[in-house]
Order: C-alpha cells, then structure tokens, then sequence
C-alpha cells in the first residue's frame, strides 16, 4: 500500500550516506526505520516515530517570500516609529493595516 | 496613492492594500482565489477539505494536492526550526479544548471541563514525500495547520498580486501582513494592537516596513472559558495546554509571513525565555505582558513614550514575566 513511499525514503537515505551527510549508522537507522514504516503501514498501523528529516530538504521558494530551510528568516530592514502624520490632502495618517492578535 | 478592500475568509478579516489603485480588483480577485484554495486544503473545520480526507484515511499513504503539500511542508519546517515549539499535531489539543468548528460559533463559555491534557504526539511522526506528494499520517493524529496556513495564504496571495499586477502590495489576514512588490512613499504604516480590528483606531504603536511581513499573535484573541477557565487558541505541545501566560501579544518582523507567525507562537508558547529567543535569530519583535509592558528585541524600534524595555543578545536584561 505504501510501497513506492517507503521505497523512496529508503532511496533516500540511500543517497545521503554516499554523499556522507549523515554518519553510515544513523542512514542504516533511517533505512531501517522507513522499512518498519512500511511493514507496519502493511498490517494497517500507524507506526512512524522516524525522522522527517527527509523531508524539510524539499522546501521550495514557490511564490511566498524569502524562506530558509535552516532559520527563520529575519526581514531586510528592521521596522522603524511610523512619523506622526497630520491627515491632508494625498496624505492621510491612517495606517494601511492593523496587526494584532485574530 | 494607495487603495483597499477588504472582506471576511478563513474566519477572520482580509485586507488588501495596492499601490496601484487600478489594480485592486484584480488583487481582490488574485487574494480571494489563493485565500479559497487554503481553505479547501487546510481548514478542519470543512468536512470536505483535503485535510479533513487526510484525517480520515490515518494510518496509510495518501496522495494530497501540492498546496496541502507545500501546507504541510511548512508546518514541519516551522515545528523544526521552532525546536517543537510550534507543531501542527496539537490537532487534538485544540479541538479538546473547545475549539472545534469555525471560531465564530465556537461556545464562548461553557461549563463543561475539557478531557485531560496530554503533549501532542509529535510533527516528527508525519512523513511527507513533497516530491510525490505523499502523507502518512498515524492515526490518532490531528494537524491543525491554522497559523502557518494562515501565513502561507498571506505570503502566496501577496506574491500572487503581484506577480500578475505588478503593483504594490500588502495582504493581512487577521493582522498576519504580508508585503510584495515596491512599496508606497515611506513604506507601509502598520498598526499594532491586541485585536487587529481594532489596530488601526487605536493602536498601541505605529511603524513602517519596506518589504517582508509582520505577524502578530495574542492570547486575547480566540478566547473563551471552559468550566470557569480562561482558555485561547494557542497550544503548548509539550504539554497539550495552553502555555502559562507570560506575553499578552507578540508581534515579529519578518522575511515571511510564516517565519514571523512561526516566531510569534513560538515566542507565547516559550514564555519567560522568548527575547533571548527571538534575539538570537535577529526578528524585530515586539512583546507584551500580561501586565500591559511592552519589551522590544532586535531593532524593534523603541516606542515614544520610552515605556518600553529594549533587548539584546545575550543575558537578559529584564524580564517581565
């Protein structure tokens, strides 16, 4: 039933020990771990306590903005007091949103 | 000049603000699609929602869409990076504590106590393939993507704007900002408050940003009482309870709306030790506590009535909590 899923996770782990990423024993584990997946998913159980490591390497860039798989992004530039606005034609004070708890 | 709408989805208020007034029928038409295709992956509050089908098929693979894919993926990622801290498997949690359906009609208070806490199972036990865009999910597990999907649908609805406008463009969901495209003269005026709807009349404070997103997250909002106990929306999952209360609201700058959502929970959830936290990753961030005192961290700039208390790396210099 979950076959090609464990079969690419175990492809996976595969190719992470060739690039030496991760130590031979800790890839043997997560092969090993992807295969018990497989087995318990065969007798209809939810086991899983593997990593998912595996997975945050694919994050894409997509369409949101600027996200790093390793850390949560700080901004280009710190927010700055917004100056006090006195409301006037083509200026209105108003702010162009409210953030707050929703 | 700039121009906006805004209108109600995912259980909160939309706003869109373009640069380019022209364009702000098709930036509400570009927000509104982004905002529907979220809610039909992720929200578990619709019977017929991919995710509401994930939670029905627990225990073997499933072949989801690749935005539920891409909204899972973002969970996990958030849940690493926040060490747990934020993790999509307080599913059951939240649902136990009374919110169980749409936050508009959830009971306000009820004299019924919830069932035992217990910690959340745990985002490492959800194995996603993005690539086949395959889930397993073990049963007994609930996701509830509602803040990082939230974020997500901010930063992919900016983005979408302006991608197809070439405007300006600010998108907030319930006070979670996501900004694209060139900005308006001096930036982007952000009110920030305890509820965002009532941000903008009378804000605590008022700052500027260019680009990015800013993100808020409160314990005042999503609210309600369950056998005469105060309870919110926001879930410890080491623990399955809502965290003790040290911040009222927390506000984050960000390079995405998901980073700065991630960081705000993040920073509710970890309580006393969140400046030095938020510190160390370089967010401008603004937190309040319980008490009403505003601490500001890594550039946040300071407030003018110097109230505040400003926060560097390293030891701490104060601690409101």
């Amino acid at each position: 039933m979950n076959r090609s899923t464990s079969q690419r996770m175990a492809k996976r782990e595969t190719g992470r020990r060739k690039v030496g990423m991760m130590t031979a024993a800790v890839a043997f584990a997560g092969t090993a771990a992807a295969a018990v997946l497989g087995l318990a998913l065969a007798n209809g159980t939810a086991a899983a306590t593997t990593t998912t490591s595996t997975t945050t390497d694919q994050v894409t860039q997509d369409s949101t903005n600027t996200q790093s798989n390793d850390q949560l992004q700080a901004p280009v530039q710190a927010p700055v007091q917004a100056p006090v606005q006195a409301p006037s034609a083509g200026s209105s004070g108003r702010s162009h949103a409210g953030s707050g708890g929703s | 000049m700039t121009s906006r709408v805004e209108f109600r989805a995912l259980g909160t208020t939309a706003v869109v603000v373009v640069t380019e007034p022209t364009h702000l029928r098709a930036a509400e038409r570009a927000v509104r699609a982004e905002l529907a295709a979220i809610d039909l992956a992720c929200s578990r509050f619709r019977d017929d929602s991919e995710i509401s089908r994930l939670h029905r098929e627990a225990g073997r693979a499933v072949r989801i869409g690749p935005l539920l894919a891409e909204a899972i993926d973002v969970a996990l990622r958030a849940a690493r990076l926040s060490g747990g801290l934020v993790d999509p498997t307080v599913g059951t949690s939240v649902r136990e504590l009374g919110y169980d359906r749409d936050f508009a009609t959830v009971a306000r208070e009820t004299s019924e106590p919830a069932p035992p806490v217990r910690p959340a199972p745990g985002w490492h036990r959800v194995l996603l393939d993005r690539k086949a865009t395959e889930v397993v999910l073990p049963r007994g597990i609930e996701l509830d993507l509602g803040a990082t999907a939230k974020a997500l649908a901010a930063d992919r609805a900016a983005a979408a704007v302006a991608r197809e406008t070439g405007s300006g463009v600010l998108v907030s969901l319930g006070g979670d900002l996501s900004m694209a495209g060139a900005p308006p003269p001096g930036g982007w005026r952000i009110a920030i408050g305890d509820d965002h709807a009532r941000a903008e009349r009378h804000p605590a404070t008022t700052v500027t940003l260019r680009s990015g997103a800013l993100a808020t997250s409160s314990i005042t909002q999503r609210a309600w009482r369950r056998a005469g106990r105060a309870v919110h929306h926001i879930v410890d999952p080491r623990t399955g309870d809502i965290p003790t209360p040290v911040w009222r609201t927390v506000s984050v700058a960000a390079g995405s709306c998901v980073d700065a959502n991630t960081a705000t929970t993040a920073a509710i959830v970890l309580g006393a030790g969140a400046p030095q936290w938020l510190s160390e990753r370089r967010l401008p961030s603004r937190l309040v506590d319980v008490a009403g005192l505003a601490e500001h961290v890594a550039g946040w700039p300071a407030e003018p009535d110097g109230s505040d208390v400003e926060v560097e790396a390293g030891p701490r210099e104060s601690t409101a909590a």
